[in-house]
């Protein structure tokens, strides 16, 4: 049941709309099926967890490396992209 | 949003590349009157007024005059950067379009930021730790407080720039003869400024819960969204997250 407005860029909002046909629910059931699964990805709790578990043990370099790891990927990604925005 | 020069424009302007790259604009300004403009202007606002269409790359850059000087500024929404792509110059009397020579580039596809653009953007191994270093005595000792203060909530600043408040509430099971704990953090968005380097938000987010979160409590028994247990509730941009410990 929606209950709050989310701005969503045209593109997005166009194809939930059409995804949430497809799976026969509202457009507010697919987002919040959206989060709860991104919230259960694998990615989001391997992360999570292994950092709880270096502060745990103090292990500093292990939560710093993995956070710069991750920041020279999207870096990567985000390259990656703006090079397919050639025509 | 964070203004940038790219390598190649930072070449165009004969400034040190090592020097700057890796710096926002807003910190060398002086270093070049072009990139005082570029600074003024779209600091104000992240696009032009004067649009130019690119040959081969499908996005809309916008030109910046400055004397003699033709740039062209281009507003990557998802790093939430403006970039300064490169910087002509305009000879009086001359028929040469600068911005001809800019994009002659996008078809050599030398205009936009490339790889090792996005990686002066990335956060250095050094300055993750050093946020790390931070997070792992600040965030425990804010719960901690917050604990010892059960219906107050308590701030702090993490890192310099994560305005956070911690709130915990202590509630009897009288069935059970137990207590268990409520915690709340808020985290007030956006940061504020200041000399720390933050990963992204989602990064810096999981990395401070994670020091506050003991290792018993699972993700999945963690809330986000809701209301913040203040008078007034949560604050407008707030990040709300809520556990319960036994």
């Amino acid at each position: 049941m929606a209950t709050k407005v989310i701005r969503a860029p045209e593109a997005v909002h166009s194809e939930v709309h059409a995804a949430a046909r497809v799976l026969g629910c509202n457009p507010s059931e697919l987002l919040e099926r959206a989060w709860e699964s991104f919230r259960q990805s694998p990615e989001f709790a391997e992360d999570f967890d292994l950092a709880r578990k270096a502060f745990s043990v103090g292990d500093l370099d292990l939560v710093a490396s993995r956070l710069h790891d991750q920041s020279i990927e999207r870096a990567r990604q985000r390259a990656a992209a703006v090079a397919a925005l050639r025509r | 949003m964070e203004l940038r020069v790219a390598r190649r424009a930072l070449k165009d302007l004969g400034l040190p590349v090592a020097e700057f790259c890796r710096r926002p604009a807003t910190e060398y300004e002086d270093a070049h009157d072009v990139v005082k403009a570029f600074v003024e202007r779209r600091g104000q606002s992240p696009v032009g007024q004067e649009a130019t269409s690119l040959p081969v790359t499908k996005a809309t850059v916008y030109n910046l005059h400055h004397g003699r000087y033709r740039c062209l500024t281009w507003h990557d929404e998802d790093s939430d950067v403006v970039w300064l792509l490169g910087v002509g110059w305009h000879e009086s009397g001359s028929r040469d379009d600068a911005y001809a020579i800019l994009k002659a580039r996008d078809e050599a596809g030398t205009l936009m930021p490339d790889e090792d653009d996005f990686l002066d953007l990335a956060m250095s191994y050094e300055e993750a730790h050093s946020f790390v270093a931070q997070v792992s005595e600040q965030a425990p000792e804010l719960v901690a407080q917050a604990r010892q203060n059960p219906g107050q909530e308590v701030r702090d600043l993490i890192a310099g720039r994560l305005d956070v408040g911690v709130y915990v509430e202590i509630v009897d099971i009288a069935a059970e003869d137990e207590t268990l704990e409520e915690i709340w953090v808020g985290f007030s968005l956006p940061p504020l400024p200041g000399p720390c380097e933050l990963p992204a938000q989602l990064e810096w987010l999981q990395t401070v819960l994670a020091a506050m979160i003991p290792e018993e409590v699972s993700l999945a028994d963690v809330e986000f969204g809701g209301a913040f247990p203040r008078q007034g509730g949560s604050r407008p941009n707030e990040v709300v997250a809520c556990w319960r410990s036994f």
